[in-house]
């Protein structure tokens, strides 16, 4: 029985991937392509780093909106030092800050003089200085100091290229908030995440979609006739398209997703050796690959509990539908909203849809795990009272499937 | 001999409108129906009901299922053509093959394919871009590849072509049906079907008016062709139905013996298409 009711889901899966290949597959498909070309262009064609350089730098220092970043650029001119400290942040009176030059000449026990030359930034730099020499202060109004220090300098500092420094380290955009990790080797991960959320607010509107559709087109196309001339239940046929929405459309984003973040990892490693530095050591140790494939998938199981009764209201409201499954499912939820509202003050209600359609708020993003499970004091109860609702739901679709499928 | 369908009592409603009322059906296996009915007789809810995709009150077992609780299982030995259009437009033909092959345990796809070979049907085309006629033999390729016990079509030959028509019952009737299978239609052209016929049954009002094997039809009604003064005398006989036809008269009589008839002119059996026009609209 077993062999004989596997290829048979198996078959009912193929039917929902094809009717949906544009949404399920070919979307996210063009997506990646159109991701992928932008970053290779911004790779290929642009001379100067611009953009792209930025955002994955900043991605490597972790930057937190607000806070402060710091990169520091040394080289040497004749027998002066010359360093260039940038200072930025999203602060536009710091940006808009001159700069500040500070010669330092120091004379050491032995009567050598050195010159040093200190060079404070402020906003992003506009064009990066390449290490070797950094360029003088620009700015007219630029203000300059000259120290003379005697003292016996003995730190050497050695600097053979641009580092960066960064005060604070955040998980920027990571949902579980566990900001406290330093520099841990995940860093790129973070800026990879957002191809990944781009893919996954995809995903939700194609589900949306799908779902809503699925129940309701074959009734109006009357292809419902045909589907049930075949010996196919009921059960089978709503199952089968939950399991669609809920577990092989988003298997299939997350595996172009991950396809894509591999392109730009490799595209990355490119653009960083054009930057005359070493892709290994600033792309890949930055990147953890573990967490890379884990994590969507950890945080989609998480998500698909959480979302599992929405997917289930949406199938019951395209089962239900006699015009638009859109206005079905919306209406009764504003009409509960607003007579719980009116009548008891209270918003039970709508805590309760929140718990389970994916939104960010303030303090979290409820019901869509990004980067794996998290779980808070109620959600193991919401979980489990979602999922009966869900199965409510569903028991429900199959009802209306079987007795109230004509559309007239 | 087996019964197929045994039924007693069939009610469906809705609202006011009786559209099964109270239908008695027992159908034994090997056997062409034809169900005839004016439009809103109820004929297209009858065959819902007998395939459980509509609720309805009485008793109904077809092959010995209850259609409304098992309908899943019943459809592996019942196969459905409701019309033209009901095959899904967005999927192609090697598709639609492949959801059959993947869910009905007794579709034979290879048969399929080589009843398509022989129609101008390709496999990569979406249904959505064949004709009528060419949607109509792919429906009826995969339902003749299928090893059912009985097969219902609802007016499956609407707005074909009268070729389409012709050739759509040729092949339902020389490739599939073997005289162990059983075959219900609802038609509205009932002259094209009748020489494959082995019963007619009437719907009226949601009633079933009559319920008989074409070889009974004929001892039971008997058709004169009266002229002249002739058609006086046989207009006094109980007829059914009466219609003009050159210089007199055509009666059809049910139930009355042969020897009553004699002298009045031409007898001969009532073409079903007549014989249901004296039923409903006499």
């Amino acid at each position: 029985m077993a062999t004989a009711q596997s290829p048979r889901f198996f078959a009912l899966l193929q039917r929902e991937f094809r009717e949906y290949r544009n949404s399920l597959f070919w979307t996210p498909v063009i997506t990646a392509i159109v991701l992928g070309v932008l970053m290779l262009l911004s790779v290929v064609v642009a001379n100067r780093i611009a953009v792209v350089g930025d955002t994955i730098l900043d991605a490597l220092m972790s930057e937190e909106r607000g806070s402060l970043s710091v990169s520091f650029s040394v080289g040497e001119d004749g027998d002066e030092e010359i360093t260039v400290m940038h200072v930025s942040g999203v602060d536009e009176d710091l940006n808009a800050l001159d700069d500040i030059a500070v010669d330092i000449t120091s004379v050491d026990a032995t009567g050598n003089e050195e010159h040093k030359r200190t060079i404070v930034r402020f906003g992003d730099p506009q064009v990066p200085e390449a290490p070797g020499v950094p360029d003088a202060p620009t700015s007219p109004r630029a203000l300059s100091y000259e120290l003379v220090v005697e003292d016996n300098a003995e730190e050497n500092w050695n600097f053979s290229r641009e580092w960066t420094f960064n005060p604070e380290s955040a998980n920027g955009g990571d949902t579980d908030g566990d900001a406290s990790e330093n520099m841990d080797g995940s860093e790129l991960n973070v800026m990879l995440s957002v191809v990944h959320a781009i893919l996954l607010m995809l995903l939700l509107i194609t589900s949306v979609n799908y779902l809503l559709s699925s129940l309701y087109d074959d009734r109006k196309d009357r292809s419902i006739l045909f589907w049930r001339s075949m010996p196919v239940g009921e059960w089978e046929v709503v199952l089968s398209k939950f399991a669609m929405a809920l577990i092989l459309a988003p298997m299939i984003y997350i595996a172009i997703s991950l396809l894509l973040q591999l392109a730009y990892v490799l595209l990355m490693m490119l653009l960083v050796w054009r930057m005359d530095q070493d892709p290994m050591a600033v792309v890949l140790q930055n990147i953890d690959f573990v967490a890379l494939m884990v994590d969507p998938i950890n945080g989609w199981l998480m998500t698909a509990l959480l979302i599992a009764p929405t997917y289930a209201w949406l199938l019951l409201a395209s089962a239900l539908a006699r015009r638009s499954p859109l206005l079905m499912a919306v209406t009764p939820l504003i009409v509960l909203l607003l007579a719980e509202g009116i009548f008891f003050g209270t918003e039970r209600i709508g805590d309760a849809v929140q718990n389970h359609v994916p939104h960010i708020s303030e303090t979290s993003a409820v019901g869509f795990y990004l980067f794996g499970p998290q779980w808070s004091a109620d959600s193991v109860g919401t979980m489990v009272g979602g999922l009966i609702f869900a199965a409510l739901a569903l028991t429900a679709t199959v009802w209306l499937r079987r007795h109230r499928w004509e559309i007239d | 001999m087996q019964t197929i369908i045994e039924a007693q009592g069939l009610r469906r409603s809705f609202g006011d409108l009786h559209a099964v009322d109270g239908v008695d059906l027992h159908i034994a296996s090997g056997s062409v129906i034809g169900l005839i009915g004016p439009n809103g007789a109820g004929k297209t809810t009858l065959l819902r009901a007998l395939l459980g995709l509509t609720r309805c009150e009485g008793e109904l077992s077809v092959l010995g299922y209850q259609p409304e609780d098992e309908r899943a299982r019943m459809m592996e030995e019942v196969c459905f053509i409701a019309d033209t259009a009901v095959l899904p437009r967005w999927m192609r033909v090697h598709e639609l093959l492949d959801y059959a092959q993947g869910t009905h345990p007794r579709f034979n796809r290879d048969q399929a394919e080589a009843f398509l070979a022989t129609t101008d049907v390709d496999l990569d085309r979406r249904v959505g871009k064949l004709s009528k006629g060419m949607t109509v033999q792919l429906h009826l390729a995969i339902v003749m590849a299928i090893d059912a016990r009985l097969l219902i079509l609802d007016e499956p030959t609407l707005g074909l072509d009268i070729l389409f028509r012709k050739r759509f019952y040729e092949q339902l009737i020389n490739d599939y049906f073997d005289g162990e299978r059983t075959i219900l239609v609802s038609t509205h052209q009932v002259e094209e079907i009748q020489h494959i016929l082995t019963h007619v049954m009437f719907m009226h009002h949601g009633k079933m008016i009559l319920h008989e094997s074409l070889m009974d039809l004929e001892e039971r009604f008997c058709e004169v062709h009266a002229l002249g003064d002739a058609a006086l005398r046989a207009e006094e006989l109980p007829y059914i139905g009466k219609r003009n036809i050159l210089g007199g008269k055509a009666f059809i009589y049910e139930g009355v013996a042969p020897a009553e008839l004699a002298g009045l002119g031409e007898r001969r059996a009532p073409s079903v298409s007549d014989l249901f026009v004296a039923k409903v609209g006499g």
